[in-house]
């Protein structure tokens, strides 16, 4: 027994020779950013930021660290990371970006083309957040990179903030392939665009998705809101402001605390989805008056409940036109009524669902005054 | 020729008679053999005696003087020894002249000898030992005289089932051992496989506890120590009551407890004096310490060197600055700086404690900073190193301390192999090697092997005494009352 | 050949669920998704069922041998010659289950964490673990899964941190049943291989105190159980958090679910649990291989430690050929294997045993 131990001690150490998958981390140049743009040709190119370390030749060899800014260009996005690599001193590391921004070009053609290589690296991090932009992806990269205030995380924390405040449906590279590859199910990712006036890069909206592409079309982020409402998928803080009347002082913030939704679909002529949503709501703002009476609580869940039934309205024609099933209604009629998704499956199953959102507003609380 | 001259010596000692000339002999005519006659009441009387050994105010006035009043020649009666045995063999007397006895003679009548303890002791003052410190608890520690290490340990277990035996061990030098238990809590079992391997040993001589450990535990290939050696009296007497057996051998504060099962060595004194949250809050502390010494350093090299990816951006960039100028690969890193602490622990075992410190300060901190900014190890390294060490010596054994340290560097060296995967492998293979130990019969890993939820009671947590209410398995025969905190049941009452 | 340690009911609870969880955890959802879509785990919960009754089987088949292993009493039933051929081919079965386990092991480690590692290393460290981990008695095997245990407990909690995140959308599991029954059923002879190790009750069952009373059937009962409740609770987790389309394309889906969980320390949970679930997987190839090495040294009679080696070499070799030639035909061998030794030959044995009365009294002058 003894002698087997020692054996086996001592003929593993020969193995511990070859350290095959050792990747130092001090040779690694990691990624903030990466963009992916199409060409004319076709060539896919990858724009990235890239950290890296120069160690200065004079003072106690102390290391400045400079963000730079590299491109690449091949037919897939592989190839392309390859010839970044190839300019780049250590190794071209593109598993730890935490954010991806897919130019207008890509995200109209079939965006699983460009996330593909990722999907089958171990060492992506999963966690990575996906933007669309208005323009080139390499355009909106170079001007981060020049911009000292927006290097590094910049991007990440804005989408992670407007995500936080319900602007944005939450999405990440690992959630955005369950959209991709689920029939009945699309998503919106957010829409960046660059401020000529300020400057910087902005999210503008919500890029609407269907299947696997961008509609071209985008929704406001109070419109985008709304939308997450109904989806029951706003996050801790959801703050709407409304025009009560035309006229300018007129207006109240509320905060939506929770949200109930009742879902009816019925098959006649077309799908008809009955949406009922209630908002339980805390006002947050309201100068022009104070809701001491019932009446006033009533007037204004009323008036509220109106305003927002007719934007719902608007959202969802919007929707129904770009074939935009960011409800999830396809995948309700597959789970819950697969005899009527029998007869309307298809690619453009959306044309059949006719949704008639209605929405009641019950204000719960207002603040620490009336 | 030397060989020789034992082999008459031995059959000299061998030989029935008792005779002053052989035992003489036998001793090499040491200088330090002393005889003298005496004559008294018509009879002559040798004493014999090993001058160093004996106590000459004892000699003097409770032997000598007493036999040269003596009236009538009833030795037994007269005598102040407290201690009389009759010698009736050269081997016997030689063995008790060894022992500090003077043998007292009649003269014509050789057949028979007395042994009379006249021995002198050295003892030192009773102090707290240095190594294992608490900050509660008696300031006793084991002294090297045997028998006052029993008292030490008597005073403290009064018992009528306090049971000591004695060995004699070794056969060219001989070295006094005892055993002592609790008989009606120690599982029999391990008493007879204690008796059983201490009567096997035929070490020509015991050097200390050490030989004594080698010969008797279980498994001598690991790294972990079954055997807990102690020089604090409490620990050793609760051991005794948890049913376990101490073996004191004389001339060594060193106490050997045993059957020690994994969980004993992060057990303290201190645990039991303060409340029973703290002290299982600190048994926690040293467990997850041992933990972190054992595969921190390997986890870091895996981190760093393979999957970097799996760690906070923020402390990828903070590492990565750091490690950049380091020419070295992590593992090489590591072993340096593990290395040059290895160098600083022993050194300053050695210096006197005024230096030791400053010695502290200039090895770790100024080499430690200089090592960094020379860029040879990174301050991640620097960071994981000092954690590592500190952690280990969190332990309260010293020896189940060191087995970090052996069992610390395959883990690293295959962390740098293969990473995470390496770690498991090593891990797995250490708790492979822990679920087959045993000590003296007891599963060793217990009792994380084989599970025993209700054995954790004791061993991880230590819960308030009066929940003991049973002893772990190893001593199936004790069950404490249930009744310590009765009068609770007795004060409380309904708040209306 | 009577065996001579004794384990407790409890301690086949261990060796049962140890033996059954392995391997086939991480691809156990893409499987039953391939063979029965979205109630891939009613088909885990029905052949979770059947496996009862089959334990009741072998339990019944065993009982009428105590104290005898399936490599003794074989030779009790079909006599001497037959009974070694039995055992030959059961021998070589586990062998060859083990080369499975090794090669899916390997393959999957390559793909997650050691892209570049070769594999022949990889395996040539698990020979070594089997080695190891094979020679020592029983009650060390015991008492070294009972420790492991925590760990599935811990693979267990780990897949509670997917909760965090909004991922789920339990509208995958809907509309229940939609493949159809019979595809249902159908595919619970898929869903069985991930219950494989059942056949090795064959051998433990020997061990065991009182074999003959039911209460030696409770922690097997409880065992399958447990791993019954282990997989479809994986199984149902993975639905919900994939898309059905998604799941097709993903081999390990819960690994893929897992490697998007960022907890503040760590960013990659499924190095975590692909580390736990290594663990898992040696204790497998251990259970495996002790009973085949028991096996061989009962066969050709020798030393216990021998055939370790024996067995360790085999499998180092043949799974090395088998991964080189990259031969896939033993996942569906496999298949059709466990169900003809797990289910097939036994309910075979137990018949003959019913039908000429063979009792274990007949062989004790024997041996």
């Amino acid at each position: 027994m003894r002698k087997t131990e020692l054996f086996l001690i001592l003929s593993i150490l020969p193995l511990l020779a070859g350290c095959w998958d050792e990747r130092l981390l001090k040779n690694s140049r990691t990624v903030y950013i990466s963009g992916f743009d199409l060409d004319e040709n076709g060539d896919y190119q990858t724009t990235s930021i890239i950290r890296d370390m120069n160690i200065s030749e004079s003072s106690r060899g102390e290391i400045s660290i400079s963000n730079d800014l590299v491109t690449g260009k091949g037919g897939s996005i592989k190839e392309a990371s390859m010839t970044i690599d190839q300019s780049v001193p250590g190794y071209y590391d593109p598993a730890k970006g935490r954010t991806l921004i897919l130019g207008i070009d890509v995200a109209k053609g079939d965006i699983y083309n460009v996330l593909d290589s990722l999907y089958r690296d171990p060492r992506v991090d999963l966690n990575a957040k996906i933007a669309v932009t208005d323009n080139s992806a390499n355009e909106i990269i170079t001007h981060i990179s020049e911009n000292e205030v927006e290097k590094g995380e910049y991007l990440y924390e804005l989408i992670h903030s407007s995500e936080m405040y319900s602007k944005m449906q939450e999405i990440t590279l690992r959630s955005i392939r369950t959209y991709l590859f689920d029939e009945g199910k699309d998503f919106m990712l957010p829409y960046l665009s660059k401020d000529e006036e300020d400057n910087e890069v902005k999210i503008n909206g919500a890029a609407l998705f269907h299947d696997h592409s961008f509609t071209g079309q985008f929704l406001s982020p109070d419109e985008s809101t709304l939308l997450l409402l109904f989806m029951e998928a706003q996050s801790k803080k959801a703050l709407l402001t409304e025009q009560l009347d035309k006229k300018a002082d007129g207006s109240v913030s509320y905060n939506v605390k929770s949200v109930s939704r009742k879902l009816k679909l019925e098959k006649e002529e077309k799908v008809h989805a009955d949406i009922m949503l209630q908002l339980d709501v805390e006002i947050v703002d309201y100068p022009p008056n104070h809701l001491d009476k019932q009446e006033m609580i009533n007037f204004l869940e009323n008036r509220l409940s109106e305003i927002l039934t007719e934007k719902a309205d608007a959202l969802f024609k919007k929707l129904a036109a770009n074939q935009s099933d960011i409800l999830g209604l396809g995948r309700e009629l597959i789970a819950f009524h697969p005899s009527i998704w029998k007869e309307i499956k298809g690619e453009n199953y959306y044309e059949h669902i006719l949704v008639n959102p209605k929405v009641k507003v019950n204000v719960r609380s207002s603040g620490i005054i009336l | 020729m030397r060989l020789k001259r034992n082999k008459s010596k031995k059959s000299l000692i061998d030989q029935a008679n008792l005779s002053i000339e052989n035992i003489k002999s036998q001793l090499n005519h040491t200088s330090d053999l002393k005889d003298r006659e005496i004559h008294s009441n018509n009879q002559i009387y040798i004493i014999l005696y090993i001058n160093s050994l004996v106590d000459q105010e004892k000699l003097e006035s409770k032997i000598i003087k007493p036999l040269i009043k003596m009236e009538n020649n009833n030795i037994l009666n007269e005598l102040y020894s407290q201690e009389i045995s009759t010698a009736k063999s050269n081997k016997i007397a030689i063995n008790g002249l060894l022992d500090g006895y003077c043998l007292l003679i009649k003269k014509g009548r050789n057949s028979e000898g007395f042994l009379l303890k006249t021995n002198a002791s050295t003892d030192r003052e009773v102090s707290e030992p240095i190594v294992e410190k608490t900050i509660l608890g008696a300031k006793v520690g084991f002294v090297e005289s045997l028998d006052k290490n029993i008292f030490l340990l008597r005073t403290v277990t009064k018992s009528p089932d306090f049971t000591v035996k004695k060995y004699t061990l070794g056969s060219s030098t001989t070295t006094n051992v005892s055993l002592i238990y609790l008989d009606h809590l120690t599982d029999p079992e391990i008493i007879k496989k204690v008796e059983q391997r201490i009567k096997s040993i035929t070490l020509d001589s015991i050097r200390s506890a050490g030989d004594i450990q080698d010969c008797i535990e279980d498994h001598t290939v690991t790294p972990f120590p079954q055997l807990l050696l102690t020089e604090r009296s409490d620990r050793a007497s609760a051991n005794l009551k948890d049913g376990r057996v101490a073996l004191i051998i004389d001339g060594s504060p060193t106490v050997i407890i045993l059957p020690a099962t994994f969980m004993t060595f992060f057990q303290t004194p201190d645990d039991y004096i303060t409340r029973w949250w703290l002290g299982s809050f600190f048994r926690f502390i040293r467990l997850f310490s041992y933990i972190i010494a054992l595969i921190l350093p390997a986890l870091y090299i895996a981190f760093v060197s393979f999957h970097y990816e799996a760690i906070p951006l923020e402390l990828v960039y903070s590492l990565q600055s750091s490690l950049s100028y380091v020419p070295f690969q992590p593992f090489i890193e590591l072993m340096i700086m593990q290395l040059s602490l290895e160098l600083l622990r022993e050194a300053s075992i050695r210096l006197p404690p005024s230096i030791a410190a400053t010695f502290g300060i200039v090895g770790g901190l100024v080499v430690g900073t200089a090592m960094v900014e020379a860029g040879i190890v990174s301050y991640g390294g620097l960071i994981v190193v000092a954690l590592t060490s500190v952690s280990s010596f969190v332990q309260p054994n010293l020896e189940m301390s060191s087995s970090i340290r052996i069992l610390g560097f395959p883990l690293m060296l295959l962390a740098a192999t293969f990473g995470f995967f390496g770690i498991v492998i090593g891990v797995l293979c250490v708790l492979i090697h822990l679920s087959r130990l045993t000590s003296f019969g007891v599963p060793y890993f217990s009792p994380f092997v084989p599970l025993n939820i209700k054995d954790f009671k004791d061993t991880i947590i230590r819960v308030p005494s009066w929940m003991m209410y049973k002893y772990s398995k190893n001593s199936p025969h004790y069950k404490q009352e249930k009744r310590s905190r009765k009068w609770k049941l007795d004060e409380s009452e309904e708040p209306y | 050949m009577r065996v001579k340690s004794r384990i407790s009911s409890v301690n086949l609870f261990f060796l049962l669920v140890h033996t059954m969880i392995g391997v086939g955890l991480l691809s156990l959802p893409h499987q039953t998704h391939d063979a029965a879509g979205s109630d891939g785990w009613i088909s885990i919960l029905i052949s979770g069922f059947f496996i009862q009754l089959i334990v009741l089987l072998i339990w019944l088949l065993c009982r009428n041998f105590p104290n005898l292993t399936l490599f003794d009493f074989s030779k009790v039933i079909l006599g001497e010659t037959f009974g070694n051929v039995l055992n030959f081919i059961y021998i070589i079965y586990m062998l060859t289950v083990i080369c499975y386990v090794f090669i899916i092991y390997a393959d999957t480690l390559k793909r997650w964490i050691l892209p570049e590692t070769p594999v022949w290393i990889i395996f040539l460290i698990g020979f070594f673990l089997l080695i190891y981990g094979c020679i020592c008695n029983i009650k060390d095997i015991v008492s070294l899964f009972s420790f492991l245990f925590i760990f599935i407990l811990f693979l267990f909690f780990i897949t509670f941190l997917v909760y965090g995140y909004s991922y789920i959308d339990v509208r995958y599991l809907f509309p229940i049943g939609s493949s159809g029954g019979w595809n249902i059923l159908k595919s619970t002879s898929d869903s069985m291989i991930s219950f494989i190790g059942l056949e090795t009750l064959l051998i433990y069952f020997a061990f065991i105190k009182q074999s003959k009373t039911i209460s030696a059937l409770k922690g097997v009962f409880l065992a399958v159980l447990f791993v019954t409740i282990f997989l479809t609770y994986i199984v149902i987790l993975s639905t919900v958090m994939l898309s059905p389309e998604e799941i097709k394309i993903t081999p390990e889906p819960v690994l893929y679910i897992l490697s998007a969980i960022e907890i503040r320390i760590l960013s990659r949970l499924d190095l975590i649990f692909l580390s736990f679930w290594g663990l898992i997987v040696f204790t497998t190839i251990i259970s495996y291989s002790f009973s085949a090495s028991m096996g061989i040294s009962k066969l050709i009679r020798i030393k216990h430690k021998f055939a370790v080696i024996l067995s360790g070499t085999f499998v180092l070799i043949v799974s090395i050929i088998f991964y080189y030639m990259e031969i896939t035909l033993l996942e569906k061998w496999l298949k059709h294997l466990s169900l003809i030794f797990g289910i097939i030959i036994p309910i075979l044995l137990l018949l003959i045993t019913i039908i000429f009365k063979r009792e274990a009294a007949s062989t004790y002058e024997k041996n």
